[in-house]
């Protein structure tokens, strides 16, 4: 059983990354993170490393809801995924949240989803192999493929050497 | 690509903050307090299955067919104290006590068995020895006893017996 101070903090730190992660998949992911979180506290002993383990579940979620609602209205959700934002207006970033979000989004899944638990869900290649399933020397591979994809998607310059 | 290129890459794309979800936090940790519950079907799940037991037994006694209730008349032969047959009172006959034993008959008392020697004493320092009773001065016969060479002793008589008490034992006249 969690304490309710730990989970708020969970809640407060990692709802966006584990939304981010899920918009992967689904148009509404605010759904899908918050079962996650009640299958958290449902849990008789809490897991020893409960960020890997929501990252975990909300993957699964997000894809039975992928699967749920493409035999539902496969174009209805497409045409909202489209349309989602993904990151927040440019402020502290030299990126353009729009423009990364659509780099992002041509990224193959693994690539994608090993920058994305990473960067953004702060998980270490360790937690993000046991989320993804694989070691963590092949999610290494991915991410670093990803990155490569990513700057010459997002015309990022090598800085000049001297 | 050198890893300073990524590092700034990384830096760049860390900067981008996810869109937060449009979850009601509080409905959140309302709905986690809910759920944290445990046990939560126990009560729902008792009350259900003894509603459906009630409703078991209610069907199942409104079913019975509501017959008069029979009179049956039990008839219970009476009770009739027995005759027992009692055997004939016979008194133990106590053992035969064995034969007492034979007593040597003792020789009948002489007349003088009733007087004790002090009232003789006295009957005799009162009235003198001629009260005394007959056969108590018949007895005053001398002693005889025969010695080794024959000879015949007479030693006297029994004090007090042989002869009257014409004297006192302690010598005075």
């Amino acid at each position: 059983m969690m304490d309710p101070t730990t989970f708020g903090q969970l809640v407060d730190e990692h709802a966006a990354g584990l939304a981010l992660y899920a918009r992967q998949w689904c148009a509404a992911p605010e759904d899908v993170v918050q079962e996650a979180f009640l299958r958290l506290v449902r849990q008789n002993k809490a897991p020893d490393t409960p960020v890997p383990w929501l990252y975990r579940v909300v993957r699964n979620l997000a894809i039975s809801a992928l699967r749920a609602s493409e035999r539902r209205k496969k174009h209805e959700h497409i045409a909202a995924q489209r349309h989602v934002d993904w990151f927040l207006p440019k402020e502290f970033s030299a990126l353009d949240g729009q423009t990364a979000a659509g780099a992002l989004r041509g990224l193959p899944q693994e690539e994608r989803e090993a920058i994305t638990l990473h960067l953004w869900g702060g998980l270490t290649f360790v937690e993000v192999a046991e989320v993804l399933g694989s070691v963590s020397s092949t999610v290494h591979r991915w991410y670093t493929a990803g990155l490569n994809r990513l700057r010459e998607r997002l015309g990022v310059t090598c800085p000049k050497k001297n | 690509m050198s890893e300073k290129e990524l590092s700034e890459l990384e830096r760049a794309l860390t900067g981008l903050q996810p869109k937060p979800p449009t979850l009601n936090r509080d409905d959140l940790l309302f709905r986690a307090g809910r759920a944290s519950v445990r046990g939560r079907w126990f009560w729902p799940l008792t009350a259900l299955c003894l509603g459906v037991v009630s409703v078991c037994l209610a069907v199942v006694l409104w079913s019975q067919p509501q017959d008069e209730p029979e009179i049956r008349y039990v008839y219970v032969p009476k009770a009739v104290p027995m005759q027992v047959p009692q055997a004939p009172f016979v008194v133990p006959q106590p053992a035969p006590w064995p034969d007492p034993p034979e007593i040597e008959q003792s020789p009948p008392p002489s007349p003088l068995s009733g007087y004790s020697n002090w009232r003789l004493q006295q009957q005799a320092i009162r009235f003198g020895v001629d009260s005394l009773p007959a056969t108590w001065t018949q007895a005053a016969q001398p002693l005889q006893v025969r010695t080794a060479d024959g000879a015949d002793l007479c030693v006297g008589s029994r004090p007090g017996l042989a002869e009257p008490l014409t004297r006192f034992p302690w010598g005075e006249q």
